[in-house]
């Protein structure tokens, strides 16, 4: 099984051992652990900080499915997991007026502990929040939500947050491109080797009008555009979708049913391609932007003019959203224990098969841009 | 004759008919024991194994003088060669090849999906300057394009491997209107033994002979040649230099053109040569030299079926850039091309040459390209990372007419194209 990142989610893992591991590494694994990966295998004694800052991935440890078998959660679930558990704040995390960065730093301050301030936009609009029973990562989505902001936990359970373009540098000019045709190193560009490419488009989430339920029980309502789809007798298409909001004072409940109206009144692309690139994750992360170009599926955008390997050619830019990338040999494993201490695993380790999966351009579907829903 | 794709068409470098046919379905297995030189037999080898998983040729053509009947378009699934160097030394070469008819394979359609727009640029060019261009072989029939909204025009330009029908468009009507945001779909249908005409293609070796895919292209900087019956690109003797040769519809004529870094020769030697394309529509090369230890120079050449300008490309990771600039190495009188406003980047020679044909360069997506009318050279300033360069001929000189003048192809150069062709159902 391989690892899955996602954006503003938990994603997955796990990983299976030989059965010829020893008991004593076995039992090393505790739940709660860290499982840290690295691109290349990693020599003894490199020290703590130097160890989490060299890993290119990060997972927690929480189940063992058998004797030689691990799984988890991604680092995000520090701050509450899929099933909305976590350091839930008893006494109510507020202000009034106040920026982003104020909401976030008093969030993860008043957190666990877990997960420690890295890189926090400042500035911008102020808006009067407050959290209470809810778990950090719900609060956390709603700030985003309602700022128009993202974040990121890295494997040094720190957290940055701030606005997409300011979190990803990719999102300016993508220094990635997928295509079926080529791929390879130019350059400025990296293109990754395409072994698949499936592109769903689905009305199912098409809605025209949005009703959002505020924190006080008060409805507010948001038309969308004119749709250009018809029912049978030729009316135009009309679907309204009621969306409860605890969190959202009255204030902003417009604002929020506007918003999820215009992300909701367009077709839901959902572009999945495969890759057998080595590590992908050392070329793009998840949130990056990136070059996709297939004029067959009519990927095209002819605003965006790119030089690739003596082509000029028109690719859309569009964010990978979710990774899925297997432990590959060639790799190195290490598990960090609750002290501290470190353990190489990575002679015990069954590696998988290689073979990449990015999902790419909608959202994953449980987690709308404006929700806090938890994954 | 027998062929498969580009093996087989070209003497001495030909196909064995196959002995025996056998047929499951849509799918075809045959057979072929050919018998070239011993020098040829590792060349013919590499041409058949080209087409392995082949994304640049997925559906080519097969011709069969022996059975017509099975003369049409496949799809190549697999190619299995035993090398026995007893066999390969008498040159010898067996191979088992296993294709699957296309849907209505004597009769498809091949469909070019085209998105385009106008080059960006930096010295003023503007979508009304810009003539995009389709080319197909000129026995073509049933041409039909999408997304075209008013008037076209059709020439034929006569490559050395027969006629080429040429469809030109204004911007308005290629991509469609004032929506400039169609990719146009464009379909024709060709007889299969008519396919390769005026196709891009990358010749390599001494003789040169065609090379089938991207993977099997010797590291040979010194002997190649990419061609699409219009245009031929072969290296100089001098590493810096290019001889670009146009035919006239009788005879090739051909000029040698100096690669600059401001003055001097841009590199002493080529260390690799890549295949970046290999598809009928397009043919893309990259020249590489290593720049001391750290850096990189890359040098894109390509060439589109019915283009009569070779598009050149640099690049480096220099962090100080080049200012590249490409010369006639002869010097040779110029004059600016006027492309609606442009003033700069676009120059024709002034006279005729001996052959009656004026060269043009153009370069036109840094600002400040300068042209050099004295000798016939434009060079980019500022130092840029990358530039581009178009080498062509007006064909006919003063006595030229569209679409080959040099105003025109100006045009067809700000036409910023890309193109895939498939074999599909009708």
């Amino acid at each position: 099984m391989p690892v899955t990142e996602k954006l503003m989610a938990a994603g997955s893992w796990s990983l299976t051992l030989d059965p010829a591991t020893p008991k004593f590494i076995r039992d090393t694994l505790d739940f709660f652990g860290h499982f840290y990966v690295f691109d290349a295998p990693m020599r003894n004694g490199l020290g703590d900080a130097a160890m989490i800052s060299a890993s290119s991935w990060a997972g927690i440890g929480r189940r063992r499915p058998s004797l030689y078998e691990c799984d988890g959660t991604n680092m995000i679930a520090w701050l509450g997991d899929e099933n909305g558990k976590g350091a839930i704040y008893e006494i109510p995390i507020a202000g009034t007026n106040q920026t982003f960065s104020f909401y976030i730093n008093n969030l993860i301050n008043n957190a666990s502990g877990a997960i420690h301030l890295g890189s926090i936009a400042a500035g911008g609009p102020t808006k009067s929040l407050s959290y209470q029973w809810v778990t950090p990562r719900a609060a956390i989505d709603h700030v985003c939500s309602v700022f128009g902001g993202e974040y990121r936990v890295n494997p040094d359970c720190t957290i940055d947050a701030g606005s997409a373009t300011t979190l990803f540098a990719t999102a300016t000019t993508p220094d990635v491109i997928a295509m079926r045709r080529s791929s390879g190193r130019d350059t400025s560009i990296f293109g990754i080797p395409v072994t698949d490419l499936k592109v769903e488009v689905d009305a199912e989430d098409y809605v025209t009008r949005e009703l959002v339920q505020d924190s006080a029980g008060g409805w507010h309502a948001a038309a969308g555009t004119a749709t250009p789809y018809k029912d049978v007798h030729g009316n135009a298409v009309a679907i309204t979708e009621a969306f409860v909001s605890s969190l959202t004072p009255a204030a902003h409940a417009a604002a929020l049913a506007a918003s999820r109206v215009n992300a909701e009144e367009v077709l839901h692309q959902e572009i999945s391609l495969s890759t057998d690139d080595y590590a992908v994750t050392r070329h793009i992360a998840v949130g990056d932007w990136i070059w996709l170009y297939d004029p067959d599926s009519s990927l095209v955008d002819l605003t965006n003019q790119v030089r690739y390997r003596g082509s000029n050619i028109f690719p859309i830019k569009i964010r990978v959203l979710s990774i899925t990338w297997p432990i590959e040999r060639g790799m190195g494993v290490w598990y960090r224990d609750a002290n501290g201490n470190w353990t190489d695993i990575t002679n015990y380790i069954v590696w998988e098969t290689p073979g990449v999966t990015l999902e790419i351009g909608a959202q994953s579907r449980p987690l709308t841009i404006a929700s806090w829903k938890t994954i | 004759m027998f062929s498969i794709g580009r093996v087989g068409k070209t003497a001495p470098l030909l196909l064995a008919a196959p002995g025996a046919w056998e047929r499951s379905g849509r799918q075809i297995t045959l057979t072929s024991t050919s018998t070239v030189t011993p020098a040829l037999a590792p060349l013919l080898r590499d041409q058949l194994l080209g087409y392995i998983e082949n994304g640049d040729e997925q559906k080519v053509p097969v011709i069969s003088t022996a059975d017509p009947r099975l003369t049409g378009y496949y799809r190549i699934l697999d190619v299995d060669i035993d090398t026995d160097p007893d066999l390969i030394s008498n040159g010898i070469v067996a191979a088992k090849i296993t294709l699957e008819m296309v849907s209505g394979f004597t009769q498809p359609i091949l469909e070019g999906v085209i998105p385009g727009t106008l080059l960006t640029n930096a010295v003023g060019g503007v979508f009304a300057d810009g003539i995009p261009f389709h080319a197909v072989p000129g026995a073509s029939t049933e041409y039909n394009a999408d997304d075209w909204l008013g008037l076209f025009n059709s020439y034929t330009r006569a490559s050395a491997d027969g006629p080429i029908a040429l469809f030109t468009y204004g911007f308005h009507d290629f991509f469609g209107g004032t929506y400039y945001g169609t990719t146009v779909s464009a379909r024709h249908a060709v007889p299969p033994a008519s396919f390769y005409v005026g196709a891009a293609t990358f010749e390599q070796g001494n003789p040169l002979y065609p090379v089938v895919g991207r993977d099997l292209a010797q590291p040979d900087v010194a002997n190649w040649r990419l061609s699409n019956g219009l245009v031929r690109v072969t290296p100089n003797a001098i590493a810096s230099r290019l001889d670009i040769s146009h035919y006239n519809g009788s005879a090739w004529s051909t000029k040698t053109y100096t690669l600059k870094d401001g003055a001097a020769p841009l590199v002493a030697g080529w260390n690799s040569l890549t295949v970046l394309r290999n598809s009928a529509e397009e043919t893309i090369i990259r020249l590489t030299s290593g720049v001391g230890m750290l850096d990189i120079l890359s040098l894109d050449i390509s060439l589109r079926r019915g283009d009569e300008i070779a598009r050149l490309y640099f690049a480096t990771t220099l962090s100080n850039g080049h200012n590249y600039a490409v010369a006639r190495t002869t010097a040779e009188a110029s004059t600016a091309v006027a492309v609606g406003a442009i003033t700069k980047g676009m120059i024709r020679a002034t006279s005729n040459d001996a052959d009656g044909n004026r060269f043009v360069i153009f370069s036109v997506q840094n600002a400040n390209p300068t042209n050099d009318l004295v000798n016939g050279a434009v060079t980019n300033t500022g130092s840029p990372m990358a530039a581009d360069f178009g080498i062509g001929s007006e064909i006919g000189g003063s006595g030229s007419a569209a679409p080959n003048r040099a105003i025109d192809l100006g045009g067809q150069y700000l036409a910023a194209q890309d193109e895939t062709q498939r074999v599909v159902a009708r």
